[in-house]
């Protein structure tokens, strides 16, 4: 009885949102409309037909005729509005929602059962499990600490900090859990401001400088925010994206993606500073060198480098060499697990700890993002949605190369804002990529998949975009009062227009310039198009 | 940063010297004269130490200590008591007092006190913020949660 009215108190004051009950049961009944109530529109049937979808289902005893296939295909895209009403509202957590995708397609016989299972074993699902891992042991031996330390450390003055700040943050967030980062900055950022304020105030009384501390707050956050650009070890939603082309046999290393995205992340970086300086200008307190001490204490009062520090950052480089030069044969699963059994075998954390801290969760949303990349692409919903997408940009002259990347960088942009960054790659990257592919553009699909995964880096404007804005949030908190320094509402009024300016950047500098400068393989098209049409050659 | 001390006594005159040798020793001190004031600070500020005597006149130590310990459950308190008062002592740290200290106190025992009572307040805040990170990685939603 006590329970259930805490229950109801707890939605009480969460508002709807937080009303987890209703959003299953509206994500389930949006499923149940489109599978099962509404008619199978003539274009799916047709379209099964003429692109062969349906012989290979009726071939796989998936369907018995092609009505069936039809009707397959629709319930792959009811599962869509599902999964994006369960990722925006957290009815359930991601991983839950992850495993709906083959839950689905077992119990529908969406897919035969070993195609299902094959998701969950590849060697994108293994390098995911081994960057998570690394995070593991970088964390619990403080190394993340080790580094901001040694970066900000020397900083004096007011303007060179900012800047070392965003710019080495956007970097760090491309390689380090920008998790953890946030977790250990927002404390020190706090620390920061309030021995430049204390510094500043006449009496024993501190005169707050709100502006001052948004500025480190912010900078902080936006900074680790862009850095998922960088690289595949940024976060799940990379690794998702690079499943996404291993399916259509046209793979990108590690070292690629580098290429692409990590001269992106200084200027992004950068773009942060500049922004945050001239948004904030009017701060009253114009040096923090008298908050930087915080960081010379924190480094001072970590003493030299442990050996479990050493450990784990040998192992950070030597994952990150093999990544680089190790070759196709070592894919990126070899190196990544070796962040589950050195720390074990070198005795700087045990395989218990390993395995408590490794976040299960995104794992399955990974994987079952998988899933449903792959029942959207065999059931030719991806194919179906593609064309229905590209007639409508055709209509404003956006259906291939820049235009395409930017409309879908900016759609992902814009939803990634709303739900998770790794629940948006995982729903829109199965739909770019064909897009990508029909547009025929030389280069798809690794640009419109690169543009919609970069995009997903620029969660800033909502505080619920990504768990770096709730986390800086939640821990950046004056000292002396225990208030928050920034409020919610704060993230749309600075964060929105950092969104368009992260946006622009990225298709100026990544889309028209790097993308033109680094290239892409001859025929990335060609071995794409001829998987998704494999059917109906 | 500053360790921040909230110094409640009603005898002024000791109140001051204590605060002084504090601040010299690089603590922030905040003085209170009586109950209400230190917990009309409170409401205002957070204080990581509360160095707290047991015998103030109209709200009591024991009674201050409650009411703190309501409106800051992390800030640590250290009582002052006098020989005749330790009993009272005792009874604060059973309901929550971090330690107590015999007035008039030496000052390389009482910087121990404090330093032992922030330690205390740091890794409690540590677990907090360990278990808020946690949750809000997962579910970034619950940040708006109340």
């Amino acid at each position: 009885m006590e329970h259930s009215k805490n229950e109801a108190d707890k939605t009480k004051k969460g508002g709807l949102l937080s009303n987890k009950m209703l959003w299953l049961i509206v994500g389930a009944v949006c499923f149940i409309i489109i599978g099962f109530i509404v008619p199978t529109p003539q274009s799916m049937i047709e379209m099964v037909k003429e692109h062969g979808f349906g012989k290979r289902l009726i071939e796989w005893n998936v369907a018995s005729d092609m009505a069936e296939a039809a009707w397959k295909l629709k319930l792959v895209l009811g599962m869509i509005p599902m999964a994006v009403i369960y990722f925006a509202t957290e009815a359930l957590p991601i991983g839950l929602v992850g495993i709906l995708m083959p839950v689905f397609a077992y119990f529908f016989h969406l897919l035969p059962k070993k195609m299902i299972g094959k998701t969950f074993a590849g060697d994108a699902p293994l390098f995911l499990l081994g960057v998570l891992a690394m995070g593991v042991t970088v964390i619990d031996v403080g190394l993340h600490k080790r580094i901001a330390t040694w970066i900000l450390g020397w900083t004096k003055g007011f303007v060179m900090p900012i800047l070392v700040l965003c710019i080495s943050m956007s970097v760090l967030g491309s390689f380090i859990s920008a998790h953890a980062m946030a977790a250990f900055m927002a404390p020190v950022m706090a620390a920061v401001y309030m021995g430049a304020v204390s510094a500043n105030s006449k009496g024993e009384k501190i005169e707050h400088d709100p502006e001052l501390a948004k500025l480190l707050l912010f900078s902080l956050c936006f900074a680790l925010n862009v850095g998922g650009v960088g690289s595949p070890a940024a976060g799940g939603r990379n690794v998702i994206m690079m499943g996404f082309w291993s399916d259509y046999n046209v793979p990108m290393s590690f070292g690629k993606w580098m290429m692409y995205g990590l001269p992106l992340t200084p200027v992004l970086g950068l773009a942060v500073a500049f922004y945050m300086l001239f948004i904030f200008r009017k701060v009253k307190t114009k040096d923090l060198t008298p908050g930087l001490i915080a960081i010379k204490e924190e480094t001072k009062r970590m003493g030299k480098m442990s050996y479990a520090e050493k450990v784990a950052l040998g192992m950070m480089v030597l994952i990150l060499v093999l990544w680089i030069f190790g070759g196709d044969g070592l894919g990126l699963g070899g190196p990544a697990l070796l962040a589950l059994v050195i720390p074990v075998i070198f005795g700087v954390s045990d395989w218990k700890k390993i395995l408590g801290g490794i976040s299960w969760d995104a794992w399955f949303m990974y994987c079952g993002a998988l899933t449903l990349g792959a029942l959207l692409k065999e059931s030719g919903a991806a194919l179906w949605l593609a064309q229905i997408f590209l007639e409508g940009l055709d209509k404003i002259h956006c259906a291939k190369g820049l235009g395409l990347w930017i409309g879908m960088s900016g759609f992902s942009g814009l939803m990634t804002n709303f739900m998770s960054d790794a629940g948006t790659t995982a729903l829109l990257g199965p739909i770019a990529i064909p897009m990508g592919i029909m547009s025929g553009v030389p280069g798809e699909p690794w640009a419109i998949g690169l543009a919609t995964a970069f995009a997903t880096s620029f969660a800033h404007f909502l505080i619920v975009g990504t768990p770096n804005n709730a986390i800086v949030y939640g821990l950046g908190v004056y000292p002396d009062t225990g208030k928050n320094m920034i409020s919610p509402i704060d993230f749309v009024k600075y964060g929105f227009g950092l969104f368009i300016i992260s946006l622009a950047i990225t298709w100026v500098l990544g889309f028209m310039i790097i993308y033109n400068v680094v290239g892409f393989p001859e025929g990335i098209t060609e071995t794409a198009k001829a998987v998704l049409m494999t059917a109906a050659q | 940063m500053k360790k921040r001390i909230l110094l409640v006594d009603d005898e002024k005159e000791f109140a001051e010297t204590l605060a002084e040798r504090l601040r010299t020793r690089d603590f922030h001190v905040t003085e209170a004269f009586s109950g209400n004031e230190a917990l009309e600070k409170l409401k205002e500020y957070n204080f990581d130490v509360t160095i707290l005597d047991v015998q103030m006149p109209g709200m009591d130590g024991i009674e201050a200590l409650r009411a703190i310990k309501k409106l800051k459950p992390l800030t640590e308190v250290l009582m002052l008591t006098g020989h005749g008062t330790i009993e009272t002592a005792i009874e604060g740290m059973k309901i929550g007092a971090y330690d107590f200290l015999l007035k008039p106190c030496e000052m390389d025992l009482l910087l121990e006190k404090i330093n032992g009572a922030y330690e205390r307040k740091s890794e409690h805040e540590e677990r907090i913020r360990k278990a808020l990170v946690d949750k809000l990685s997962t579910s970034p939603m619950s940040v708006l949660e109340k």
